[in-house]
C-alpha cells in the first residue's frame, strides 16, 4: 500500500515536464507577461547594480546646489539638500523591490497554511480560522499599519513582516475557495484511499496543484504591497531616512512643488511603472493560467 | 456582526497595550512629574489592572462616549462627531465617481472590444490600479493648483468661513474625489467591462437583436442592467482599500476628516483616538459590507439568504 502511494504522483511526470514546455511557450506568447517581466527584471538589475549605475553617492549633499533643476549632470535635478535625485531614485529601487517582494512571500505563506488547514479540515478549523479572516479583513489596513509602525518601530525586516502580515486574510480566502474545489476532486479520494497522511495530501497534492492561484494572487499583491510601502514611506514610517525610498522622496519634494516639479515627479513615476509592470504580469499570468477567461480580461 | 465588532476591537486594543512606553508619562510634563503625580496617573488611567480588565473597562468607555483624548482631552466621540462630515462627504463623493465613470468606460470598452478605445480604456485602469494615491494627489496640486490656479490646493472650504457651504466647498473637493474615487474606478471599469463582454455573448441578446431592437436598447436596457448588479459588491470589497486611501488624501489635501485625525493620533501616540478611529472605520467597513449584501439580495431577486 505504502508502495503504490508512493509511485502515483511520480506516474505522472512525463506528462508534467511536457506540461511545463508548453507553459513556458504560453508565458513567452503572453503581451502582459513579457513586457511588464522586462520592466521587472530592469528594475532589479538597477537596483542590484545601483553602486555601478548610479552616478553619485545617494546621500552626497551639495548645499550649494539646492533644488536645481534637471541638466545634463543631474538628468533628474537635485532636491532640497543638493542630492542628486536619479541616483536616489535607483538607490531607491531596492527598498522598493525588496520590501514589496518579501512582504508578499510572508503573506504567501501564511495565507496559505491558513487556507489550506481551513479547506482541508473544514469545520471547526475552518471555521475559527474564517472568523480570525473576517476580523482582519474588516479593519482598515493601512491605519493599522501606521499605528503598528509608528509604536513598534521601522526596520526593514519589522516593515517586511509588518505588510507581510497584514494582507494575508485575501491569501487565505483564495486559497481556502481553491481547495475547497480541489477536495472533491478524485486524486484527492485517491490519496485518501491508499492511505496517505492529510500532511503529506496537503503538501503533494493540494499545494502544487494551487499552485497557478498561488502564483497569480502572489503577483498581484507585489504592487499593492510596493504602494504600502511608499505610502508609509511617505510618511515618514518607513525604512528611517536618510536611505532614500521612492515615497520619502515624493514627500521631500511636496513642500517645493512650485519651484521644484522634479523632486516629486521623478520617484512617483518610478513607482507607478514598477506598480504597473507587477500588475501586467499578473494579469497576463492570469490569462495564461485560466484561459477560459483570458477574452474577458 | 456583534463578534466581529468584538474581534476587532480586541485586535486593535491588543496592538496598542503591547506599546513599549509608559502611557502615563506621556501626559505629565517630564520636569513636573513627581513619584506622586505618576502613581496618581497611573491609577487614574487604570495601568496597573489585568489587561482583559482594562480592555472591558475601556470599550465600556468608548461606546458610552466617556473616553477622552490623551491630548485634548475632549471626549473621543465629540472629535470624531467633528471629523467624521467631512470624511463621509469625501467618500460618498468618490465613490459615486468611481461607480459613474467607471461603468461609462467599462460599457464603452465592451461595446466596442479590442478597438483602440478599448486598449486606453485598459491602460486607463491599469494606471488607476497601480497609481501611490499621495503621487497622483500631489501631482495634481501641482498641475491645477499651483501653475493652472483652476482649484484651491488643499483645504475644505475658503478661509474664514466655517459653515457646510456644499457651493463654496466644491472646489476643494474636486482634486480629493478624482484622487480617492480613481482605484475604484478602475476596478469598476474592468468589471463592467468583462461582465458586460459576457452579457453581449448570451442568447438573450441575440434574441433582442433579432426582434429588431436598436443597439442602444440592446446594450443599456438588456446587457448592462444584467451585468452591473455584481458591482454593488465591489463597493462593499473595496471599502476598507477605500479608508486607508482617505487617510493619505486627506493628509495631502489638508481635509478635517478622520484620516487626518488618525494620522495626528498615531504620532501624538493619542490611543484613545487612535483605537477609536480604527474601531469606527471597521464598523463601517463591517456595515458597509452588510447594506452591499442586501443591496445585492434585493436588486437580484435569484439570490436569497437563509
Amino acid at each position: 500500500m505504502a508502495e503504490v502511494a508512493r509511485r502515483l504522483p511520480r506516474a505522472a511526470a512525463s506528462p508534467v515536464a511536457q506540461r511545463r514546455r508548453s507553459l513556458v511557450v504560453r508565458l513567452l506568447s503572453n503581451q502582459r507577461v513579457v513586457v511588464g517581466s522586462v520592466v521587472l527584471l530592469v528594475t532589479f538589475a538597477v537596483a542590484l547594480l545601483a553602486d555601478v549605475l548610479a552616478p553619485y553617492e545617494p546621500n552626497a549633499q551639495i548645499l550649494a546646489e539646492r533644488l536645481a533643476g534637471p541638466s545634463l549632470a543631474h538628468p533628474f535635478g537635485q532636491d532640497h539638500l543638493g542630492r542628486d535625485v536619479l541616483s536616489r531614485a535607483i538607490y531607491g529601487a531596492r527598498v522598493s523591490l525588496g520590501v514589496g517582494f518579501s512582504s508578499v512571500a510572508i503573506t504567501i505563506v501564511i495565507g496559505t497554511i491558513i487556507g489550506v488547514a481551513a479547506g482541508y479540515f473544514g469545520r471547526w478549523t475552518d471555521s475559527v480560522l474564517m472568523r480570525f479572516v473576517d476580523v482582519f479583513i474588516s479593519i482598515p489596513v493601512f491605519m493599522l499599519l501606521l499605528t503598528v509602525v509608528a509604536i513598534y518601530g521601522s526596520n526593514v525586516g519589522l516593515l517586511i513582516a509588518f505588510i507581510g502580515i497584514s494582507a494575508f486574510p485575501g491569501a487565505a480566502r483564495i486559497v481556502r475557495a481553491e481547495v475547497l474545489s480541489l477536495m472533491p476532486r478524485d486524486f484527492i479520494l485517491a490519496a485518501r484511499v491508499v492511505g496517505a497522511s492529510p500532511l503529506r495530501i496537503m503538501a503533494r497534492h493540494l499545494v502544487p496543484n494551487l499552485m497557478p492561484v498561488i502564483i497569480v494572487s502572489a503577483t498581484l499583491r507585489v504592487g499593492a504591497a510596493i504602494l504600502t510601502e511608499a505610502g508609509l514611506s511617505y510618511f515618514g514610517l518607513g525604512v528611517p531616512p536618510p536611505a532614500p525610498t521612492w515615497g520619502g522622496m515624493v514627500a521631500d519634494g511636496r513642500t517645493f512643488l512650485d519651484v521644484a516639479w522634479w523632486v516629486s515627479t521623478f520617484p512617483g513615476l518610478a513607482l507607478l511603472v514598477v506598480v504597473i509592470a507587477t500588475n501586467l504580469v499578473g494579469d497576463g499570468l492570469r490569462d495564461v493560467f485560466d484561459p477560459r477567461r483570458a477574452h474577458l480580461t | 456582526m456583534i463578534p466581529l465588532v468584538i474581534g476587532v476591537s480586541a485586535l486593535s486594543y491588543a496592538v496598542i497595550i503591547f506599546a513599549p512606553g509608559d502611557p502615563a508619562t506621556l501626559l505629565v510634563d517630564r520636569e513636573q512629574m513627581t513619584a506622586e503625580t505618576y502613581t496618581a496617573m497611573r491609577i487614574e488611567l487604570g495601568l496597573d489592572d489585568p489587561a482583559p480588565v482594562r480592555y472591558v473597562k475601556t470599550m465600556r468607555s468608548l461606546f458610552t462616549g466617556e473616553l477622552r483624548s490623551f491630548r485634548t482631552k475632549q471626549r473621543v466621540v465629540d472629535t470624531i462627531a467633528e471629523r467624521a462630515p467631512a470624511t463621509l462627504t469625501l467618500g460618498v463623493l468618490a465613490i459615486i465617481f468611481g461607480l459613474v465613470f467607471g461603468t461609462l468606460i467599462g460599457v464603452a470598452q465592451a461595446t466596442r472590444p479590442y478597438s483602440r478605445l478599448d486598449d486606453l480604456g485598459t491602460i486607463l485602469s491599469l494606471t488607476g490600479f497601480s497609481i501611490p494615491h499621495f503621487w497622483f494627489a500631489l501631482m495634481l496640486i501641482m498641475l491645477f493648483g499651483v501653475r493652472l490656479h483652476w482649484l484651491p490646493p488643499s483645504g475644505i472650504r475658503p478661509i474664514g468661513s466655517s459653515d457646510w457651504n456644499p457651493i463654496a466647498m466644491a472646489p476643494y473637493l474636486v482634486m480629493p474625489t478624482i484622487v480617492l474615487g480613481t482605484g475604484l474606478l478602475a476596478y469598476v471599469a474592468r468589471f463592467v467591462r468583462s461582465s458586460m463582454l459576457e452579457a453581449l455573448g448570451q442568447d438573450y441578446i441575440r434574441t433582442a437583436r433579432a426582434k429588431g431592437l436598436r443597439e442602444r436598447i440592446v446594450v443599456l436596457r438588456h446587457a448592462l442592467r444584467n451585468s452591473l448588479l455584481p458591482v454593488i459588491t465591489i463597493v462593499g470589497f473595496i471599502l476598507p482599500l477605500l479608508i486607508g486611501g482617505a487617510v493619505i488624501v486627506e493628509n495631502v489635501f489638508a481635509l478635517p476628516g478622520m484620516g487626518r485625525l488618525a494620522v495626528d493620533a498615531v504620532f501624538a501616540r493619542d490611543y484613545p483616538v487612535i483605537l477609536t478611529v480604527t474601531i469606527f472605520s471597521a464598523i463601517a467597513v463591517i456595515i458597509g459590507n452588510l447594506i452591499s449584501d442586501i443591496l445585492y439580495a434585493v436588486a437580484d431577486p435569484r439570490i436569497r439568504y437563509g
